[in-house]
């Protein structure tokens, strides 16, 4: 054999290696969605998704629990948004190159790898006992805002970086301020890729049980909250609650809400995709 | 020369950081006419052009010692308002920077941002503009579509008249044609020659043909100083400097 | 219209004007050559110097316009067909000058047997002629009249070429004229060269129009045969 015969074969070998490698995760979880979709796709009715909680399986539903994501969701987008936004614009526009910072950047940038049940614990002593917010919604969004803070300041400065020194310079150049330039040009033509991150930091937030979890959310509340200050529960919450009953029912119930879970993620990871072509074929510089 | 300065840099040094981009240039423009700055790159000529409207305020560790004056006013002057300068001091870029939206939109963000709202004044600014640059005729039916759209020439067109709509006496023109092919190049430089009878222009190029053409002046500018300024003419049939005529004919280095 | 055609239209109007001025230098030379103008000869000298500033100026202008423009394809031949009509227009007025030296040697107007014989009136106009249209051909642009032009050449020749036998003729006649003829003989040579500088300016126009060198065919052909 010579030795372009065994560079050949060793090119073909990583090939199908490779190959493996990819499929390896792909096939778990497939073998993993299969066997959710099994035993919870059977559950799925509107009775399902219209009933409170209770105690027989056969009559429980995740209405608080959706109704309760759904409140998550809003408060938390509405929190984090223009925090996470403004910070970015802030460390990307604005500041200049100076210790603090620097070290701002790097701190945030390690916020984002801290375990989220490290913020459920920060949650807990501001907002729970020193706010005195209690286990309630608000105290719940304040704690996931703060879990992807990080993630959305990254990608929006990710975002800004993306627009060209030529737009910045046009606008400059007509005479507009720094705040000018940011409100009418450079936010503007980032905003995709904003949105973007923050559906994809929500659709992380929409499946962290633990930290709300260590602020007191409840898995079993009576009734939908009606406002921010209400107690509340979540899906995985709820689904945590249920697979640790003995009872083999619940464990189907626990699957079927897996499965509206999992189309809420796919729903906005769906929907962030879709903002990001879109995005891609409307604007090339 | 007779006619009224309209630009004029006294003793200029430019500095970023520890690098001396331009060393005491002295040079007084002529106004309604068209100075070319040409010279090898990175001899300061775009830095040159920036300190006129200010654009290198930007660059962290950008600094200028001398004058710069506009009509005989010292623009670096601390009661000077960059953006009250920069209405007088219109800027054209290399690359054709048309914001991602409307046609329309475009030619009125200067005065938008000027904080006109009228919309019969800003669609008879977006016209006039759009004449001046002799795009009118091919963006009246789709004034409200994406600029994006338009050829790298048009949108070129589209960016002057975008500089013309807020009405200033300087245009700075920073290699307006070297992205742009040969028809598009023929054009803005056709614009340029008509600009001229209203508006005092500098252009930066780096094609010699470019210069001849449409330049009344010529400045030669040479590792950040300024070799030779004169009429374009006689630049370029019987340059002064050495430096110069090596670098017009092709023969340098 | 585009600035390079206006470059080109303030060259072509220039020139134009030379052109004019030339042709009133010839004329002038006529009418002083049969009157025996002193006065006007003495004003075709003066004229001449005009003639050299314009062929300065052009010459300037030709050379800003290559440098400025680097003209190409038709421009490009515009340009150096303007430089080499300039170049002949300044001969044309440089033989006018010669015409009124030769005039200002005559003391009286010039005998009519002698202007019979030698046909020199005849060649005068049409040499006057093939320049005014030379001039039509190069504002219209048409390579046929320039054409035409070269071959309206030969007759200017022919009387050239008989002068030289009827001046020896006349002079033998007439040895108190001898001076007199010798003036009229060498306005024939001048008058010559004016047709043949004619016919190199219709040469360049036919040369900018259609890109094709007419000049020295003849060559060619005879070393073909």
């Amino acid at each position: 054999m010579t030795n372009s015969d065994i560079n050949r074969l060793k090119d073909k070998a990583f090939h199908i290696f490779g190959i493996f490698c990819t499929f390896i995760g792909l096939v778990v979880l497939a073998i993993f969605l299969f066997d959710i979709v099994v035993e919870g796709v059977g559950r799925i009715n509107w009775d399902f998704l219209t009933s409170l909680p209770s105690r027989r399986a056969s009559r429980a539903g995740i209405l608080t629990a959706w109704v309760g994501t759904l409140w998550i969701l809003v408060l938390t987008t509405l929190i984090a948004f223009p925090l996470g936004v403004s910070a970015g614009v802030y460390l990307e526009e604005y500041a200049k190159k100076s210790r603090i910072n620097n070290f701002l950047e790097i701190n945030i940038a390690n916020l984002a790898g801290v375990p989220s049940i490290i913020y459920g614990l920060l949650g807990l002593e501001i907002f729970v006992r020193q706010m005195r917010l209690g286990g309630s919604l608000l105290a719940g969004a304040l704690t996931l805002s703060l879990l992807i803070l990080p993630i959305i300041i990254v990608t929006t400065r990710e975002a800004i970086k993306a627009v060209p020194r030529s737009i910045r310079d046009g606008s400059y150049a007509l005479g507009a301020s720094k705040w000018q330039t940011v409100w009418n040009q450079v936010l503007p033509a980032s905003f995709g890729g904003i949105l973007t991150g923050i559906i994809l930091a929500l659709s992380r937030a929409v499946g962290e049980a633990a930290p709300l979890i260590v602020i007191g959310a409840l898995a079993y509340v009576p009734f939908t909250p009606s406002s921010p200050l209400d107690e509340f529960t979540v899906l995985p919450i709820q689904i945590f609650n249920w697979t640790s009953r003995p009872q083999e029912e619940f464990l189907t119930n626990a699957a079927a809400a897996i499965i509206i879970l999992l189309i809420i993620t796919f729903m906005l990871n769906g929907i962030a995709v879709y903002l990001r072509n879109r995005q891609q074929k409307k604007i090339k510089w | 020369m007779g006619k009224k300065t309209k630009l004029e840099a006294i003793d200029l040094d430019a500095y970023y950081g520890d690098f001396h981009a331009l060393k005491s240039i002295n040079i007084a423009m002529e106004e309604k006419a068209v100075t070319a700055f040409i010279g090898p790159s990175g001899c300061g000529k775009s830095t040159f052009l920036r300190t006129f409207n200010r654009m290198n305020d930007y660059i962290e560790g950008f600094r200028t010692e001398g004058q710069i004056l506009i009509d005989n006013k010292d623009i670096y002057q601390k009661d000077v308002r960059v953006d009250e300068l920069r209405k007088n001091v219109g800027m054209v870029f290399q690359k054709p920077n048309p914001f991602p939206k409307s046609i329309y939109e475009n030619v009125v963000y200067g005065l938008k941002i000027q904080g006109v709202k009228k919309k019969s004044v800003l669609e008879e600014a977006a016209e006039t503009s759009l004449r001046r640059a002799a795009l009118w005729d091919e963006v009246k039916d789709k004034l409200h579509k994406s600029a994006l759209a338009l050829s790298g020439g048009q949108q070129q067109r589209l960016c002057i008249a975008r500089a013309l709509a807020i009405s200033p006496s300087v245009l700075l023109m920073d290699e307006p044609a070297s992205a742009l092919d040969p028809i598009s190049t023929a054009k803005v430089e056709e614009l340029i020659y008509e600009l001229k009878n209203d508006y005092t222009i500098v252009i930066v190029t780096h094609n010699m043909q470019q210069a001849g053409r449409v330049s009344d002046y010529t400045a030669f500018f040479y590792m950040g100083e300024l070799v030779e300024f004169n009429k374009t003419k006689t630049m370029f049939t019987s340059p002064k400097d050495e430096r110069t005529q090596n670098y017009i004919t092709g023969r340098f280095g | 219209m585009p600035h390079i055609d206006v470059e080109l239209e303030r060259l072509k109007t220039k020139l134009l004007e030379m052109w004019d001025l030339v042709e009133y230098q010839l004329q002038s030379g006529r009418e002083a050559m049969l009157n025996a103008d002193q006065e006007l000869a003495k004003l075709i000298v003066k004229r001449d110097k005009k003639v050299n500033q314009y062929d300065l100026k052009i010459d300037r202008m030709c050379e800003n316009f290559f440098a400025l423009f680097t003209p190409v394809a038709v421009d490009l031949r515009m340009v150096l067909a303007v430089l080499k009509i300039n170049a002949n227009l300044e001969r044309i007025g440089d033989t006018a000058e010669g015409i009124a030296r030769f005039v200002q040697k005559l003391d009286s107007p010039v005998d009519s047997q002698l202007l019979e014989l030698t046909q020199v009136l005849p060649m005068y106009e049409e040499a006057l002629a093939m320049f005014a249209e030379c001039r039509v051909a190069f504002i219209s642009n048409d390579p046929k009249l320039a054409k035409a032009l070269i071959k309206r050449d030969k007759m200017l020749n022919k009387i050239y070429r008989k002068s030289d036998a009827v001046a020896t003729k006349f002079m033998q006649e007439n040895p108190n004229k001898i001076s007199e003829a010798l003036a009229i003989l060498s306005i024939i040579k001048k008058l010559e060269r004016v047709g043949d500088q004619v016919t190199n300016i219709a040469e360049e126009i036919i040369f900018y129009r259609e890109a094709k060198f007419v000049k020295h065919k003849q060559d060619k052909k005879k070393k073909k045969d």
